[in-house]
């Protein structure tokens, strides 16, 4: 469930973003999702599509997940591998104490934006022209 | 004409796709509640209050072992409590009960607390140097491990009716604490749980966790190990 939290984050900031550089209308949001952070890729699509519901900018935009493999460090033999599940045992010597290098991103990396026209423009447009 | 905003411009070349622009950003989505959290921080130091971030299954023992902490401290430490719960204040009254002010968060669909949710609660208490708040997240292994809350100390509470695969199953929860309460202790001579396993488990993710073994339901030797705890991390 806290995907809904992290969606309704992302869609925060992506109208923020948007709107500093005077676009209203968000088509792509792209982020990094880390393996170690416990966000299911699947359930975060799912709760983004409830976020950008009835929203102005973000009603058709499409979430692109970059999932970041995880990687940890030994402290003593400074081996790097893959601490599946988080579990920070060296496999080299068995030591317990490990950097995590990758695995707990959470960043919202960039988005693709564009303008709509505002309500009203296309009408005044016209009665301008005549 | 223009279909899209009625220009003079041929549609086809002046379709809204040719507006678009890829905006970078490189934020971190959890920023705002590490702010918050940070803010609360500072303020808990600068206050002297020790904040402890209780997470845990529900039905692990959290709300008990925070009403026998209050029996042994309360006499000597001004304690309040922040209870996180999505519905209702069955565990706000049970804390009330003691005598200890109390605020009841609840989180309706959301299962774990935030940054602001702290914030707003902590300005309704009298804090004074040398309290305790005490902070009872939502019943959860999996959403609080995700969420700095400005606290302290990250405990998780697991009880031994739960199984000694816990912190294998719920490792972000566990590596992000500081301290593990293994609770229902008394429990052990009637309940297969192999304690060597679930240390090893422990270990597995987090060599770093400090145990405490406690029976919440008792003034028992874990007890008040945790408590001579507490009085070592109370800010001087």
């Amino acid at each position: 469930m806290h995907e809904l939290s992290i969606a309704i984050r992302i869609t925060e900031i992506a109208a923020e973003a948007a709107r500093r550089e005077r676009m209203n209308r968000i088509d792509a949001v792209h982020v990094e999702i880390g393996e170690l952070t416990g966000i299911v890729p699947d359930a975060l699509d799912n709760a983004f599509r409830m976020a950008v519901k009835n929203t102005s900018m973000l009603a058709n935009a499409t979430l692109h997940m970059h999932v970041v493999s995880a990687l940890a460090e030994c402290k003593a033999c400074h081996k790097t591998f893959d601490p599946v599940g988080f579990v920070t045992v060296c496999p080299a010597c068995n030591a317990s104490e490990c950097n995590i290098i990758k695995g707990k991103e959470l960043h919202i990396l960039s988005l693709t934006a564009g303008r709509k026209p505002e309500e009203g423009f296309i009408k005044n447009q016209l009665k301008n022209q005549t | 004409m223009c279909d899209t905003c009625g220009c003079q411009e041929n549609p086809i070349q002046h379709g809204e796709n040719n507006a678009l622009k890829s905006i970078d950003i490189a934020g971190d989505i959890l920023q705002r509640n590490k702010q918050i959290a940070a803010g609360n921080k500072t303020y808990f130091d600068q206050s002297r209050v020790l904040t402890i971030n209780l997470m845990g299954s529900p039905g692990c023992g959290k709300t008990t072992f925070i009403t026998q902490t209050i029996e042994i401290l309360s006499s000597e430490t001004g304690i309040h409590v922040i209870e996180g719960d999505q519905f209702g204040s069955l565990d706000a009254d049970r804390i009330k009960k003691t005598g200890v002010p109390v605020v009841q968060i609840n989180t309706g669909n959301g299962c774990h607390l935030e940054a602001k949710d702290v914030e707003k609660a902590a300005k309704e208490f009298d804090l004074h140097p040398g309290d305790l708040l005490l902070i009872e997240n939502v019943g959860n292994l999996v959403c609080p491990a995700l969420f700095d809350l400005g606290e302290h100390l990250r405990v998780v509470m697991w009880s031994i009716t739960e199984g000694e695969d816990k912190p294998l199953k719920y490792a972000p929860m566990f590596h992000s604490a500081h301290v593990c309460l293994i609770n229902k202790a008394d429990l052990l001579d009637h309940i297969p749980f192999h304690l060597e396993q679930a240390l090893e488990n422990l270990k597995k993710v987090n060599h770093a966790l400090k145990v405490f073994f406690v029976s919440a339901l008792r003034v028992d030797a874990g007890m008040k190990k945790w408590v001579g705890f507490l009085k070592q991390k109370m800010p001087v």
